[in-house]
């Protein structure tokens, strides 16, 4: 398969790949640059072949790629599972992804995997956890990762530190990356009132090299609202907000918009796109000037 | 407050993703959760908090079993094929994060499932469908063709083994289970009389980016089984003859050939060789 020369992926806006929307992106004229790269769950194309390899192959020849998985559990207590971290790699050798991301908490116990990210701990235990099972991972896969911090919807009363303090002591003892995902520091400020932006500023900015945005959904509980990490409609005015206090913290990066449930047209998809294109073009002038 | 370790948390909260309802385990593992919200209205909270996540990984893997088998939950409604595939999820959750490799186990599970009992194809359309499936994600590898063999001399012929397609499955069914998937997948689907349709012998494979579902003869059925297991062409064709003789259906020999052109042009293997004579070596 002949690879897009250029591996690496720009500071500008990508969205993930959708099936719905294959024929769109290969009909797209050679000079629209509204959306410059696209991430995969890597989960979806560890078959062994047929369309979705098909249309990924296409793509992959005239974009970059990231691949981000959701369900190897870097917060388990077992080590990730053997068969997973291989299946990765023969995806990794195959499309030479740009990035390759992973999340702060866990979907697998013993035999079982529970298709959700699940919370963890913010304790010592959790970080040397984490620690080993990143170690592992990097070391299979023969390069560094990208792990994205959660949303949730509770805190544990067993912890040592903050969510932040937690995301980046891993990523300086473990030496991977940090997925800075806008869209999920806003929904756990949401639920469990502290301010996003005090986050955001805390977050290490050398440790970030991709931003997630997205949509979520609100419901009505007993005291309040919850917010739920949903990724089913378009990025909300207060998380673009929060987005522009991002890229004055960490710089410009390759910022992906993340659309999976409901998904829309690919004409829809493409305008938050362009929205994210024009904050980062934003930032930069502010920063030049 | 008893500190409790990573394991122990994960143990507590993976029972709880699963279970039937929240009861007394719930409400221990609902004290590791901060008290954030007013204290009247803590343990009802903490539940509904739970809740979320119980119907995300619930929500979600019920999805996935509705996508894998869309004309068996056609064929018994929704609400049935929710309450079956909640029932099964809670037995037989998935060991692999890539969902792509669950809910074969569900074949089985509607067998012997006691509200879908009377409906006898239920099972098989379910086979049909995962199957689909398979084919549908399988190896990009070519179809071996008829020109392939043009070099092997004429009395060797019969000695020649397959290696079937990786795409490939075949289901032999009381029902024509493969005239309900096609019924099944249109817009407007019209009943069909299955009584009339005698029993099903389908072929399964996929030729290029297509997944083909392919209705064969009861002996063209036999000698592609027998060839997939690795029996020679001559074995195969012995064993079929035998098949068609026990059930009163003619076979001459002259079939052969066109029957295995016929199969060749679909590209159901994808490799052959020539059959060792074990004899010969020992």
């Amino acid at each position: 398969m002949q690879l897009h020369n250029d591996v690496s992926i720009p500071a500008q806006a990508g969205v993930g790949l959708k099936p719905q929307h294959f024929n769109d992106i290969l009909q797209l004229p050679p000079d629209s640059d509204t959306v410059q790269w696209f991430e995969i769950h890597a989960e979806n194309y560890m078959g062994a072949g047929g369309l979705m390899h098909h249309y990924l192959s296409q793509i992959r020849q005239r974009y970059p790629l990231s691949i981000h998985g959701v369900g190897l559990s870097l917060g388990s207590f077992e080590l990730p599972c053997e068969r997973h971290l291989k299946a990765l790699k023969e995806l990794i050798n195959r499309y030479q992804p740009a990035m390759v991301s992973e999340h702060v908490s866990w979907s697998k116990h013993r035999d079982t995997s529970y298709n959700d990210l699940l919370p963890v701990p913010y304790t010592d235990e959790s970080l040397d956890v984490f620690c080993r099972n990143i170690d592992k991972t990097q070391n299979a896969l023969g390069q560094q990762i990208l792990i994205e911090n959660p949303s949730s919807y509770f805190l544990l009363k067993d912890s040592d530190y903050s969510e932040v303090d937690f995301i980046n002591t891993i990523a300086r003892r473990s030496g991977c990356k940090l997925l800075l995902d806008v869209n999920n520091v806003f929904v756990s400020a949401a639920n469990h009132d502290f301010d996003g932006a005090d986050y955001i500023e805390s977050i290490d900015a050398a440790l970030v090299e991709e931003i997630h945005l997205a949509g979520h959904s609100v419901q009505q509980l007993l005291s309040g609202q919850v917010r739920i990490d949903d990724h089913g409609s378009a990025v909300c005015q207060q998380v673009w907000d929060l987005y522009a206090l991002t890229l004055r913290h960490v710089g410009n990066k390759p910022t992906l918009i993340e659309w999976d449930t409901d998904v829309p047209t690919w004409q829809v998809l493409n305008q938050q796109a362009q929205i994210a294109n024009q904050q980062l073009k934003h930032n930069k002038e502010l920063t030049n000037g | 407050m008893v500190r409790s370790s990573l394991l122990s948390y994960q143990e507590q909260f993976a029972q709880q993703l699963l279970s039937n309802e929240l009861d007394q385990q719930s409400a221990k593992f609902l004290q590791l959760l901060q008290p954030q919200f007013g204290a009247d209205s803590a343990i009802e909270e903490g539940e509904l908090r739970l809740a979320i996540y119980r119907n995300n990984v619930m929500h979600s893997l019920r999805s996935a079993l509705g996508d894998l088998y869309p004309v068996v939950k056609r064929l018994i409604g929704d609400d049935c094929f929710n309450m079956i595939a909640v029932e099964f999820i809670r037995l037989h959750p998935p060991e692999q994060a890539a969902l792509l490799f669950y809910g074969q186990g569900l074949i089985e599970y509607l067998k012997q499932h006691p509200v879908v009992t009377d409906l006898g194809y239920l099972s098989d359309v379910a086979k049909l469908e995962f199957a689909h499936h398979i084919a549908f994600h399988s190896a990009d590898v070519d179809g071996l063709s008829i020109e392939k063999l043009a070099g092997v001399p004429p009395e060797q012929l019969g000695e020649i083994y397959f290696t079937p397609h990786p795409s490939m499955s075949l289901i032999e069914s009381d029902y024509a289970v493969d005239a309900i998937w096609h019924e099944n997948i249109k817009q407007q689907p019209q009943s069909i009389d299955i009584t009339t349709l005698g029993r099903g012998y389908i072929l399964v494979y996929r030729a290029g980016f297509e997944t083909q579902i392919v209705s064969l003869e009861p002996s063209c059925y036999y000698f592609l089984s027998h060839l997939s297991a690795g029996l020679s062409i001559n074995q195969a064709w012995l064993n079929s003859a035998q098949e068609c003789n026990e059930q009163a259906l003619n076979l001459d020999n002259d079939e052969l050939s066109p029957m295995l052109s016929y199969l060749l042009t679909l590209g159901v293997f994808c490799d052959y060789a020539l059959m060792q004579k074990l004899e010969d070596s020992q």
